[in-house]
């Protein structure tokens, strides 16, 4: 069975309590909580896992605990082209963990994994379970004003009774940045509205002259409790349209996520014809998306020209979303068990002649963006992401694979219609913004075969399945997808009347914000716009990160003091000695 | 008297004049990008109008500086306007009208764009304002090279002066010195005329709109007719020098100038529409080098006597 060698070396050093398959390949285990760490230590670094979600959940209800899941896509390590796992061992490894209601503690994954840090902090605001020995924690996801000792997440505690007073305006807690003050450091703003991203995002960049020795950041500006909403009153014919409202982008990558982990929950069936338009939407996702931060990435550094050729091309994505869903933008198409919109040979022979107009024109353009000299200057050795640190935090999307990682979710964990479909992982190695961009582009020409393959192949038959499963309590999955910024991953677990118990969504970019930070050292305040912009940002995510040491691969958090007092007086680094 | 009369004419029309030029850059721009662009060759004047109808907002910490900077660089634009013997080219040489005065306005209204900047109290206007001075740093010694070897040669600093002798063939491109310098001015005057890939003054995605920052409505509109006029200044400094040929009537003058100087404003087009903008520490400082090279070679052919 899969996942068995995993098993069985986990088995000589950690008691495994209990093992359950739903579906096949993702398989839970339980382990004691003292256990946790290591166990997650060693799916991760000694067996080639990447930490795709962390999900805390409120089981008092049904056990009297507090549940976390931590999910791992076992696919191998990935820092050489040897070092993976064939495809028939390739599977998620979820280590289950039970926290009783009165004791909500349990020891800190991120010390020995540091991809954990988000999910750790963000646990305790949403669940209040503690995580003992976690460097940095403060809190993450609400807002600075949120009352001590309410966590929304928890079942009992969002009644409207318990809603806190909106703070006055002039009352409102600052969040504490670091203020360096004095030490010939500057500290540039960077947001919270910034001009080249219409989301809040609020980044201090301390610059030494014109080079960003740090940064610091603070998001989460927007927090819209959507997972709150899902699991107190949303039923499945409105979780997917709920769901695509997470991003104005890659919403639909987002619904088909949702739906699906619903959908293998029960183990139901989608036809066909249903996963190849799903695949569709989703690749003009990607189409749209990609040129738009080409475009961008031209943008911000005063190429105007070559952004409004790439958005004139975009025009033709939008006209072929057009076709296959009936509007600009791909929402409001996926239902439990299928779609709602099917597409005709009329449709299929013009969205080939678009596919046709785009691959022509992309060429052209690209070509003379890679023409031009001094706009490959500005992209190249800019804001490089080292490989241990995409490693250390499990970057997803171009970010990753520009940094040399063939690491895409379509291929470690085909789903849908991608068994039937040719295609090529695109990597570059670098980790710079020219890599990132260069991924990027290689992606649209794939995308674009994608999309051909799909109506070539398109089979015949129903669109949706018939409605005959059975929702089970208590079953739960996730689901996966390439949204064009990397894995979004969607974890359901069913509650009774119809409803979700709890539903996690983590999107693509809630993985890449980690890594920022080492993206902008040693860059320029005139790069720091283009950095975030080729990360291609989704702004629903971070606040601090921890420092890794590539050689020693130590980790540590800086607190607010250590870099205040630091970029003060630039004596005794506290990464020294790590 | 009539030099002056003349003087202040030639500034009213060009101030008037130049955003008309700016629009049809902006209409061609569009083109090339393929966008539709402004409906026609105006919108510079209605964009300064509307913004000069809006109010000012000064940031709590700057300073009178900051609020008198887009007049006081308005008027230094104008200055260096008035500087170049366009309409009064015809009468006899004044002595305002002198390489060193126009050069040291050209600085002064940078030194100024700067420091207002800095008292703002952004601090990307900061960084901006800081990186406009640095581009004076790479560009004024190409800048007062080319134009040594043209005092040299003319062996006075008079541009009136300098304008007769070039027209009356005494000096020209004939001496090679004067014909390489031209090369080095050109590169020089491009770059202070502010426009991709060496702007920063608009580098709004890369510095959050950089040095403008913190200025709006009417300061803003100021500020950016003073920018307009500051390179039809520089324009106009190349075509006094290295390109001469114009009639001794002064409304004829005028007219031709405007002409040849809208052409130039208007072709940069071509230059500023592609590619991105260069990073002051690499790419600007190689091509400031290789710029500062070529004037170099001008002096010495002068000094050889070649």
């Amino acid at each position: 069975m899969k996942g068995d060698i995993f098993i069985n070396k986990l088995k000589e050093k950690i008691t495994i309590k209990d093992i359950y398959r739903m579906p096949e390949e993702q398989i839970t285990i339980t382990v004691d909580r003292s256990d946790l760490p290591e166990t997650v230590r060693m799916l991760y670094y000694d067996m080639g896992g990447w930490l795709v979600t962390m999900i805390p959940n409120d089981e008092r209800p049904l056990n009297g605990n507090f549940v976390l899941y931590y999910t791992l896509s076992m696919e191998g390590g990935k820092m050489s082209p040897d070092d993976e796992l064939p495809a028939e061992d390739k599977c998620w490894m979820t280590v289950k963990v039970y926290i009783p209601a009165n004791d909500p503690t349990y020891p800190s994954v991120t010390r020995l994994v540091p991809a954990a840090v988000w999910y750790e902090r963000e646990a305790y605001d949403m669940l209040g379970v503690v995580a003992e020995g976690l460097p940095d924690p403060r809190r993450l996801v609400v807002s600075d004003d949120w009352p001590d000792g309410l966590y929304p997440m928890r079942k009992d505690s969002m009644e409207y009774n318990f809603r806190p007073d909106p703070y006055a305006h002039e009352d409102e807690p600052d969040y504490k940045f670091n203020h360096p003050e004095g030490g010939g450091l500057v500290d540039v703003p960077l947001g919270p509205l910034h001009i080249t991203s219409d989301e809040p995002g609020h980044f201090r960049l301390y610059c030494e002259g014109d080079q960003i020795i740090d940064a610091d950041y603070r998001l989460f500006y927007q927090h819209r409790g959507m997972e709150k909403l899902a699991e107190n009153r949303m039923n499945y014919d409105q979780m997917g349209y709920l769901a695509e409202r997470v991003c104005g982008i890659c919403g639909y990558a987002h619904a088909t996520a949702c739906i699906e982990a619903a959908e293998r929950a029960v183990d139901m069936e989608v036809p066909r014809r249903a996963q190849a338009l799903r695949i569709i939407n989703q690749e003009i996702e990607r189409l749209h998306s990609h040129m738009l931060n080409i475009g961008l990435a031209c943008e911000v550094t005063g190429n105007i020209n070559a952004f409004m050729h790439i958005f004139r091309i975009r025009e033709f994505s939008m006209e072929l979303a057009q076709l296959i869903s009936g509007g600009r933008k791909t929402y409001g198409n996926v239902v439990v068990g299928g779609m709602r919109r099917d597409i005709n040979g009329k449709g299929i022979k013009r969205g080939l002649e678009l596919l046709e107009t785009m691959e022509t024109q992309l060429r052209e353009v690209w070509d003379a963006v890679m023409d031009d000299e001094s706009q490959v200057d500005r992209w190249k050795g800019v804001g490089i992401l080292d490989k241990q640190v995409a490693r250390d935090f499990s970057a997803v999307g171009p970010n990753v694979r520009g940094s040399g990682i063939k690491r895409d979710t379509r291929y470690d964990h085909p789903y849908d219609f991608h068994d039937e479909i040719d295609f090529e992982v695109c990597y570059e190695e670098g980790g710079d913004v020219f890599a990132r961009e260069t991924v990027r582009y290689r992606e649209l020409l794939q995308s674009i075969s994608i999309i051909r393959q799909c109506f070539e192949l398109m089979p015949t038959g129903d669109i949706v399945a018939p409605q005959n499963k059975i929702i089970v309590p208590q079953a739960y999955a996730l689901a996966n997808n390439e949204a064009p910024r990397g894995e979004n991953i969607h974890w359901i677990m069913h509650g009774g009347a119809q409803k979700v118990y709890r539903w996690r969504c983590r999107a693509a970019t809630y993985n890449n914000w980690p890594s920022l930070r080492f993206q902008f050292r040693n860059n320029t305040i005139a790069d720091a716009a283009l950095i975030v912009c080729s990360m291609d940002p989704c702004y629903s995510c971070t606040d601090r990160v921890t420092v890794v040491d590539v050689k020693s691969k130590k980790s540590k958090i800086l607190t607010h003091s250590d870099l205040k007092r630091y970029s003060q007086t630039l004596k005794n680094s506290p990464l020294r000695g790590m | 008297m009539e030099v002056i009369f003349w003087m202040i004419i030639q500034v009213i029309v060009i101030a008037f004049a130049a955003p008309f030029f700016d629009g049809i850059a902006r209409v061609l721009r569009a083109r090339l990008q393929s966008r539709k662009g402004p409906p026609d060759f105006f919108q510079t004047y209605r964009d300064i109008i509307k913004l000069y109808k809006r109010g000012r907002t000064a940031p709590k910490c700057a300073h009178w500086f900051f609020t008198y900077a887009p007049y006081f660089m308005y008027a230094t634009g104008a200055a260096m306007l008035a500087c170049i013997p366009i309409a009064y080219s015809g009468y006899e040489s004044i002595g305002f009208s002198d390489i060193f005065i126009l050069v040291y306005l050209g600085a002064l209204l940078k030194f100024v764009f700067g420091v207002a900047s800095v008292d703002s109290g952004n601090p990307f206007a900061a960084v901006g304002g800081s990186r406009e001075q640095m581009i004076g740093v790479f560009v004024e010694p190409v800048l007062i090279m080319s134009l040594l070897v043209v005092m040299l040669v003319a062996g006075t600093s008079n541009l009136v002066d300098i304008r007769a002798m070039v027209r009356a063939g005494e000096i020209g491109y004939f001496i090679p010195a004067f014909a390489v310098a031209s090369i080095s001015f050109l590169w020089a005057m491009y770059v202070e005329s502010g426009r991709n890939p060496y702007d920063l003054a608009e580098a709004e995605q890369e510095l959050q709109e950089g040095v403008l920052g913190e200025w709006s409505g009417s300061d803003f509109g100021i500020a950016h007719a003073a920018l307009i006029l500051k390179q039809f200044a520089m324009i106009g400094m190349f075509l006094a020098i290295f390109e001469p040929w114009n009639f001794t009537n002064p409304i004829l003058a005028l007219a031709v100038f405007l002409v040849k100087a809208g052409v130039f404003y208007v072709a940069a087009v071509f230059i500023d529409n592609f590619g991105s903008r260069y990073k002051l520490i690499s790419s600007f400082r190689q091509n400031a080098t290789f710029a500062l090279g070529i004037s170099t070679v001008a002096l010495i052919l002068y000094i050889v006597g070649a």
